[in-house]
């Protein structure tokens, strides 16, 4: 019998500071002090995720302001994604537990 | 000059670094001022603490908390900066009265500097037509090489190993003039030709003087450019860069004058503002270029060339 998937929500962490440079955004972990650079893509994402969203949504939006294939869209998105949680910038939780 | 105090204590009052301090002693190569100035930091001889409250940072040679920061530099002084802003010192050797207060007012104008929002950069800098530009990097970097070759290039020094980038009313960038001098390496003295007659002082335990500079007649001047140095012994690499955004900011953050224990969480998010402004407004390059010290006059020609030349459309 199949697992039915849950549908994971994407969204900042608190605890974070940003300043627009241009095209990219830095972002400052205020707990570590450690700064991230995000470029122009990353930033973008970064503003979506102000409030919890699939990753199906996200991939829509940036689809309309970037010239981009859906296939390859969520490929990077969902690369994105993982790098920035890794990072600990944003947490991803299942949609059931909103 | 000095000025009474209430106490019948004589002090004096000087600008540097876009700022100004009084002193209950008087500060040599330095100018006093003739009346009161608002915002003034206080800097007074002993009543360093043993210890500060609930320190956020603590190793062996320092302690900081939001509100406070007591600093040891072993064998030379103790410093301490009160939640008011006022300075404290003890001296723990005798010293060249150049060394003691270059270290005194760096230590007071990069601490106070960042809690009033401003950047203290390691940096010299130089200025020519009403604007400066700063010469960046960490130690070794050959900022006050750098700073005399371009003397000779119709530059006039301006500051030396401290920046102290801040906003004019009006929001421009600038810095303000550091203390009239220059401390060389003898060996690249000599290969500018710079005469021992010139020294007011030495350095102890390393082979550096300090050379007496003008006095600027500007007490701040508009900060057009930042360059960081570094030398590097791949070819590829040697010249003038721009460079922009994230990797700006980063760069400047490698240049900053004070140690990453001191930045305590209250002054994280200032200091990230205000790297991020003057990684905008400022252009900001990265020179690089070999140590050999027979190309310093070449090295020296470029830069002086690309500091005249138009600001870059952005």
């Amino acid at each position: 019998m199949m697992t039915p998937t849950v549908e994971k929500l994407y969204v900042r962490n608190p605890g974070y500071a940003t300043a627009n440079l241009g095209e990219e955004l830095a972002v400052l972990d205020m707990a570590s002090g450690s700064y991230f650079g995000l470029n122009a893509t990353a930033a973008e994402l970064w503003h979506l995720l102000d409030r919890p969203q699939p990753l199906e949504s996200l991939c829509r939006t940036l689809q309309s302001g970037f010239e981009v294939d859906a296939d390859r869209c969520r490929v990077e998105v969902l690369a994105l994604l993982e790098r920035l949680c890794a990072a600990g910038l944003v947490c991803a939780r299942n949609a059931e537990a909103e | 000059m000095g000025l009474s105090s209430d106490t019948d204590t004589t002090s004096y009052i000087y600008g540097a670094f876009g700022m100004h301090f009084v002193s209950p002693a008087p500060v040599p190569g330095l100018s006093p001022v003739s009346q009161k100035v608002e915002n003034s930091i206080s800097i007074q001889f002993g009543g360093v603490p043993e210890s500060i409250a609930q320190p956020e940072h603590r190793d062996s040679t320092s302690q900081a908390s939001a509100s406070e920061c007591l600093l040891v530099i072993p064998g030379k002084l103790r410093f301490y900066v009160d939640a008011n802003e006022r300075v404290f010192v003890e001296s723990l050797a005798e010293m060249d009265p150049y060394v003691f207060w270059g270290l005194v007012l760096s230590l007071t104008f990069s601490v106070v500097g960042l809690r009033r929002g401003f950047v203290p950069l390691h940096a010299s800098a130089v200025c020519r037509s009403g604007v400066s530009v700063a010469l960046a990097g960490q130690s070794g970097a050959g900022k006050s090489t750098t700073a005399a070759t371009l003397l000779d290039l119709g530059h006039e020094a301006y500051s030396d190993d401290l920046c102290l980038v801040q906003w004019s009313p009006g929001g421009t960038a600038v810095i303000g003039a550091g203390l009239p001098e220059l401390r060389l390496w003898d060996e690249t003295a000599e290969v500018l030709g710079w005469s021992a007659d010139q020294r007011i002082g030495s350095v102890e335990n390393i082979s550096k003087a300090i050379y007496r500079r003008k006095d600027s007649s500007r007490f701040t001047m508009p900060l057009t450019r930042i360059y960081a140095l570094e030398f590097s012994g791949d070819p590829s690499q040697h010249g003038i860069h721009p460079i922009k955004g994230f990797e700006a900011m980063t760069t400047l953050m490698r240049c900053l004058r004070m140690r990453p224990g001191l930045v305590t969480n209250g002054l994280q998010y200032r200091l990230f503002e205000s790297l991020a402004r003057v990684s905008r407004d400022i252009e900001i390059f990265r020179f690089s270029r070999p140590s050999d010290k027979s190309r310093l006059q070449y090295w020296a020609e470029r830069l002086a060339q690309h500091i005249d030349s138009p600001r870059e459309a952005s």
